[in-house]
């Protein structure tokens, strides 16, 4: 009886070490993901908010001073470029791939849309300035930027397009087919109003991503301190990237300053951006079956 | 085997030796029917008719192909891949199995509810209008009375007056499945499929949906797939036993229930398979 409890016992105890220890490991790997992230953001804040002036919004670049106005609005016009583009493209390509798309034509275009998923940024800005700036003509240009930007998040865009139209419920779609919906109702009014947060998270994602993104601009938009024209050749602009980058490795102050105020305005762009697909997600999603 | 299975010949009334009272003349007619998926044969050589105006109900073991027929009939199958049917299956006369067939308006006459509740992600006063706006049958002006009016038919108006606005899952599983009905009931359709419709509700829920069934008669024709015997016996005139794909036996429930006359027939009431 007493060997059976004592059994008992060893096994309980050693069940609470495990517990433990899983307990420990995973908080762990958790800070060791988190605390890089906070120490970046506290980094920036406190080498940035010091010296932080509003007329860094407000001027454009001159030499090693003046502001940033021309980098913002360079990024602002670049991401919105690649939003129309990419996420057009993007997204119609996930509804193929998730309803169309059959048997091996469809392996076929996964496996290349993965492909060029897996390709480096600074490759396909090469390829870009090549293509494009040298062989099109077009010089450094905003839709050379635009372009290379957008091949670069097409194939992510597709991918959690796709993802998020198979997670419908296949109830709501027989439901709705049912009821005598047409096919692009169905999609229009169930599928991609149900998939509507997995494809916003996945465009804030690849806006992110060209707002951070330097490598294939660097070689494809090149670099202007005057506030960027609104055509798509011939036209190099700012961004906000390429001042971290260039000012960081300047010798003045000034420069190693704004160098600081470009990355805490790419923080504060990207966590607005995150804020704004919250709202969105949260507004289309109030009569869904699950909160998200 | 099927000696003794109604055999069709052509004629209405000898299926079930005149039977189909008023205004029971047949709205659904199946003939030499065969459904399978690739090489599997699901539903062989199936001849029936539906009564119109009254509730059929397709009862049979699992894997007796009531359910793939079922869905056949509103074409729900067609999508899957590997999935072929034979013989015809007619409303009004119209074929529905043919190419032709104008899907969205055989969907409009022959609605569906389904086993699980399947409101839309979409708020309760949308979710009774879906069909309405996808057939564009009302202007707008009447869309309130046409919510109103399908969910007092339902028996939900009431609870869900004040909160027509609202996530439609915030509504219990029967009252969910009420709100199907009433989505279903507001395109008008004259034929509507019931896939095991109330396996997933508590008991008062089944009585709601069971009475609403018997109040909609003869307005509406149901054909109601159920594992549950006694809910057959509860709310059907007619009842059709599937058995491996065939159907084994068709007649009133009275009938079947209390004078069943093929062996298999009488095991599955008996509950002793399925």
């Amino acid at each position: 009886m007493s060997n059976k409890i004592n059994a008992q016992k060893k096994r309980s105890a050693s069940r609470r070490i495990a517990n433990v220890v899983v307990l420990v490991l995973s908080s762990i790997a958790l800070i060791a993901v988190v605390a890089p992230s906070i120490w970046i953001v506290f980094q920036i804040l406190h080498k940035a908010l010091p010296h932080f002036t509003f007329s860094v919004l407000t001027k454009t670049g001159a030499g090693l001073d003046g502001g940033l106005k021309n980098e913002i609005v360079g990024t602002a016009v670049i991401s919105i470029g690649v939003v129309l583009l990419a996420g057009t493209v993007g997204i119609l390509s996930g509804i193929f791939l998730a309803q169309y798309a059959k048997g091996r034509f469809a392996s076929f275009l996964r496996a290349a849309s993965d492909i060029l998923a897996g390709i480096p940024s600074i490759v396909l800005g090469y390829v870009g300035y090549s293509a494009l700036v040298v062989g099109f003509h077009w010089g450094f240009s905003l839709g050379a930027g635009v372009i290379t930007l957008s091949v670069l998040v097409t194939p992510y865009i597709a991918k959690t397009t796709e993802v998020a139209l198979r997670q419908v419920p296949i109830n709501y779609i027989e439901g709705a087919e049912a009821l005598g919906f047409k096919p692009t109702r169905v999609l229009s009014r169930i599928s991609l109003k149900t998939a509507l947060p997995g494809i916003t998270t996945g465009l804030i994602v690849a806006m992110a991503i060209s707002v951070g993104e330097t490598a294939p601009l660097l070689y494809t938009a090149g670099y202007s301190q005057n506030l960027p024209k609104l055509t798509l050749t011939h036209s190099p602009l700012g961004y906000l990237t390429y001042a971290v980058w260039t000012f960081y490795n300047q010798p003045t102050k000034t420069a190693l300053q704004l160098s600081y105020d470009a990355a805490l305005i790419i923080m504060v762009l990207i966590l607005l951006l995150i804020g704004v697909s919250r709202v969105i997600v949260a507004q289309t999603q109030r009569h869904a079956e699950t909160r998200r | 085997m099927l000696q003794d299975s109604p055999s069709f010949d052509g004629d209405v009334k000898k299926l079930d030796e005149g039977s189909f009272d008023e205004p029971g003349s047949a709205i659904l007619s199946v003939r030499h029917l065969e459904i399978g998926f690739n090489a599997k044969k699901v539903i062989r050589d199936i001849n029936l008719d539906m009564p119109r105006g009254h509730v059929v109900a397709l009862i049979g073991p699992t894997g007796s192909g009531k359910t793939t027929f079922l869905r056949s009939i509103n074409r729900l199958n067609d999508k899957i891949s590997g999935f072929w049917t034979k013989g015809s299956i007619s409303i009004h006369g119209e074929e529905l199995l043919s190419k032709d067939t104008d899907l969205l308006e055989l969907r409009r006459k022959v609605g569906m509810l389904f086993q699980r509740p399947n409101p839309f992600p979409m708020s309760i006063k949308e979710n009774v209008l879906a069909g309405v706006k996808a057939h564009r049958l009302a202007p707008k002006s009447q869309h309130d009375e046409i919510v109103r009016e399908n969910l007092e038919k339902v028996g939900l108006w009431k609870a869900v007056q004040d909160r027509l606005n609202d996530s439609p899952f915030r509504l219990s599983g029967g009252q969910q499945q009420l709100l199907c009905l009433a989505r279903s009931l507001a395109v008008q359709p004259e034929v509507l499929l019931l896939d095991e419709p109330t396996s997933a509700l508590d008991p008062i829920s089944v009585e709601a949906v069971e009475n609403l069934l018997r109040k909609l008669v003869p307005e509406i024709t149901f054909i109601v797939v159920t594992h549950s015997l006694a809910q057959a016996r509860r709310i059907s005139d007619h009842t059709m036993f599937f058995y491996d794909g065939k159907l084994m036996e068709s007649g009133k429930t009275e009938n079947i229930f209390t004078d069943p006359q093929m062996p298999e027939t009488q095991y599955y009431i008996s509950g002793r398979m399925g």
